[in-house]
């Protein structure tokens, strides 16, 4: 590894460039200054801590502590998601945690166990990072899925009913929003596939040819990510969704509203 | 037979029945053409299951109207809303999806016996690959029934069947009705409605 070296001075011309940034969202009046400063705020602080505890996690490399802040890790995911969503989500916390945790945890074993075999499939600096990718992708779109479906289902409460009305099933005649969720969900993500390397270069593979890998090893890396995104994006929406079903209807199959108002 | 005994109905605030008592024998045609906001949809979506009404009861040849037998009453009715809501995709693809569901398999249905129906109601054969949200309001309720005359339930509930159809065509629906030997309980307004063999119910008051 022969990663080039950020000094302080170094961080300090690269955050002197906010400066502008600030300049003009003033002068323009676009008025989210206060958000922007607090938004650069949490994160120096966070990635701070981030890089202090991650140097123990990785000495200390133990599956139990590795795992746990997965499950910290997809905690405060939700929890984040569900706080910033315009709906009114607290309802879904833990079925969003739950939706979240499964998925990422059989992918990162899978991920571990057969794609990059390793011995230790719990290994620390393998399993958090991956985590985190997943993570940050799965939080937008569970989100986006919840939205999607819970607007549909109150606007289109007519079409839901004359479904039942033609003999559905309450999963039969919720499909049309189902499918529309999970499609408008998933977008961004088949998107972000199809032009990978187009338009950008993905993050794995910049950090990783930065970080002094084999641009085909950094690929091989970057397209195993890009599947396993994919495959636990899916698997999360549907639980979400699946868990937002069971939740959300009273015994006439009918929405139940208060649950987006708590 | 479908029986409503003492039934009390509260929506928001307003009390649309109040102890209503009405007996509909097997075949017979209810028409009902209390006015506007009296309830005659809510009355409608009650035997559908979608809510529940606070007072009284109400048996479906037997069955009472309520979440557990809610399945079983459905596949029994034939239902149009005053809006025909059909959810969005392409004609032919919402009346497939229709027929797949699980109650529904066992129905004969395809595109031949879809495009003679189409013909019939002298809708163009283009109408099947239109998007739901493309077509007119006569369109719309023509299609409503053309789906209830596939689906073939012996008992249909119809909400303003006809308020977006041509003389010509009402009267066509309205014969339908009169000669089918299915029990009907049609809320309408429009006076081909109100001739006999129908029992015209004008006020759900009393």
């Amino acid at each position: 590894m022969n990663t080039p070296n950020i000094s302080i001075s170094g961080i300090v011309a690269g955050l002197l460039l906010l400066a502008p940034v600030v300049l003009v969202v003033w002068s323009l009046k676009l008025g989210f200054n206060k958000k922007l400063l607090l938004a650069v705020g949490r994160m120096l602080v966070q990635l701070g801590f981030v890089a202090v505890y991650l140097i123990y996690i990785f000495k200390l490399d133990n599956p139990f502590i590795n795992i746990v802040y997965v499950f910290m890790m997809v905690f405060f995911a939700a929890l984040s998601g569900i706080k910033n969503s315009s709906m009114r989500l607290r309802s879904f916390l833990w079925s969003t945690v739950l939706a979240m945790l499964l998925p990422t945890l059989f992918t990162l074993i899978y991920f571990n166990l057969f794609i990059t075999q390793l011995s230790n499939i719990f290994k620390a600096n393998i399993f958090i990072p991956i985590a985190g990718m997943m993570l940050g992708n799965i939080l937008k779109s569970n989100i986006v899925a919840l939205k999607t479906f819970f607007s549909q289902v109150q606007t289109q409460e007519k079409v839901y009913q004359y479904l039942l009305a033609m003999g559905a099933s309450r999963r039969e005649a919720l499909q049309p929003f189902f499918k529309e969720a999970v499609q408008t969900a998933m977008a961004p993500t088949i998107a972000t596939m199809a032009t990978a390397g187009l338009v950008s270069l993905p993050g794995v593979m910049t950090g990783q040819i930065i970080g002094g890998s084999d641009p085909s090893l950094a690929v091989r890396y970057q397209i195993m990510v890009m599947v396993i995104i994919f495959f636990t994006g899916l698997a999360s929406i549907l639980l979400q969704l699946f868990f937002a079903i069971r939740q959300c209807f009273d015994k006439h199959d009918q929405f139940d509203k208060s649950m987006l108002e708590k | 037979m479908i029986r409503f005994k003492n039934v009390s109905l509260t929506l928001g605030n307003k009390q649309l029945l109040d102890h209503f008592n009405l007996t509909i024998s097997d075949g017979e045609k209810v028409v009902i053409s209390a006015p506007s906001g009296a309830g005659k949809s809510s009355l409608l979506k009650l035997l559908l299951g979608f809510f529940e009404a606070e007072k009284g009861k109400i048996t479906f040849n037997g069955l009472e109207v309520k979440p557990e037998n809610m399945r079983q009453i459905r596949c029994q009715i034939g239902y149009l809303s005053q809006g025909i809501d059909f959810p969005n995709g392409k004609v032919e693809d919402v009346f497939n999806e229709i027929f797949q569901y699980t109650v529904n398999k066992n129905i004969s249905f395809s595109r031949d016996i879809l495009l003679e129906k189409v013909r019939e109601l002298k809708l163009s054969d283009d109408i099947l690959k239109t998007n739901t949200v493309n077509i007119s309001g006569g369109e719309r309720q023509r299609l409503g029934w053309i789906l209830l005359m596939l689906l073939d339930r012996p008992i249909l509930l119809l909400d303003e069947p006809t308020s977006a159809l041509d003389d010509e065509m009402k009267r066509y629906f309205v014969d339908y009705i009169k000669q089918t030997d299915k029990t009907v309980i049609c809320s309408s307004h429009d006076s081909e409605w109100q001739t006999a063999p129908m029992r015209i119910i004008k006020n759900l008051r009393s």
